[in-house]
């Protein structure tokens, strides 16, 4: 299995986790000016599904963990 | 400047509650709620200020919409914004002002709202950031950079936090920033 199919089963496992854990996770909380509204739920099943708006942000989420990660290390460095 | 606002559905009141904060800025800004097109046209006609536009946008046709969900303007009254700046928070607002005015800030596909009042404050800042920025004086570009780099500082701080907050600032911050731009002259400023 790839890096990056590995970080998606795992941000999938996340997700399911904090979705299972929200008191209401089929109320729509991401709302667009457009009209339409996205629940956690929605999010997830996109993600699971491999939705052109679910790709996008496993895509975006694992840059933005690689950037942290990345930082975090520099920071480190800079400390010795 | 003209702040436009409408309140017909969670979203939109949502984004009133935000604009109310730019009432503060007093005789600089003449605000109109609950915006219909007639309206606007009547307050296009006695003055010559920038627009600013909280709302709903759609892509097909391009346009932002008025309380009635019907076009802001039409194409009778596009007349009417030459010479001005133009922001709109709404989605595909950069596609609605596509060739109007002088220069346009606004979203180019969707802009995101998370429902949950424990983020209101933070999204509005982000949102503000560049209706503020023109209200300071700043120019177009000065102004859509404060707003993208008060989403991005945003997301960095949220990304940090618990992994809700984390799916938060990606979802809701990081995409806001990234749709955002202008188009048109990056050194005009907003008028009063």
């Amino acid at each position: 299995m790839s890096d990056h199919n590995l970080m998606k089963e795992a941000l999938v496992k996340k997700l399911g986790e904090w979705v299972d854990s929200a008191p209401d996770p089929d109320r729509q909380v991401f709302l667009s000016a457009d009209g339409k509204g996205t629940s956690m739920r929605d999010l997830l099943r996109s993600v699971e599904k491999g939705t052109p708006e679910g790709n996008e942000f496993v895509q975006h989420y694992i840059a933005q963990f690689v950037d942290f990660v990345n930082s975090k290390k520099t920071n480190d460095s800079e400390g010795v | 400047m003209i702040i436009v606002s409408t309140d017909y559905d969670r979203l939109t009141s949502v984004l009133a509650e935000f604009a109310d904060e730019l009432e503060n800025y007093g005789g600089a800004v003449q605000v109109l709620k609950k915006a219909s097109s007639g309206d606007l046209e009547k307050i296009l006609g006695s003055s010559k200020s920038s627009v600013i536009f909280f709302g709903h946008g759609k892509i097909n046709p391009p346009s932002l919409l008025d309380q009635s969900e019907s076009a802001l303007w039409g194409s009778h009254a596009e007349s009417l914004l030459e010479e001005r700046v133009l922001y709109a928070n709404a989605c595909h607002s950069l596609e609605a002002l596509a060739g109007l005015g002088v220069a346009r800030i606004g979203f180019s596909g969707k802009l995101e709202v998370y429902d949950d009042q424990a983020y209101f404050a933070a999204q509005r800042d982000c949102i503000l950031a560049g209706p503020r920025a023109l209200l300071a004086g700043k120019t177009v570009r000065e102004a859509a950079d404060e707003s993208k780099q008060a989403f991005r500082g945003r997301q960095r701080e949220l990304f940090r936090g618990t992994f809700g907050e984390s799916v938060i600032a990606i979802r809701i911050f990081k995409a806001n920033a990234d749709r955002l731009a202008f188009t048109g002259d990056e050194t005009a400023r907003g008028r009063s």
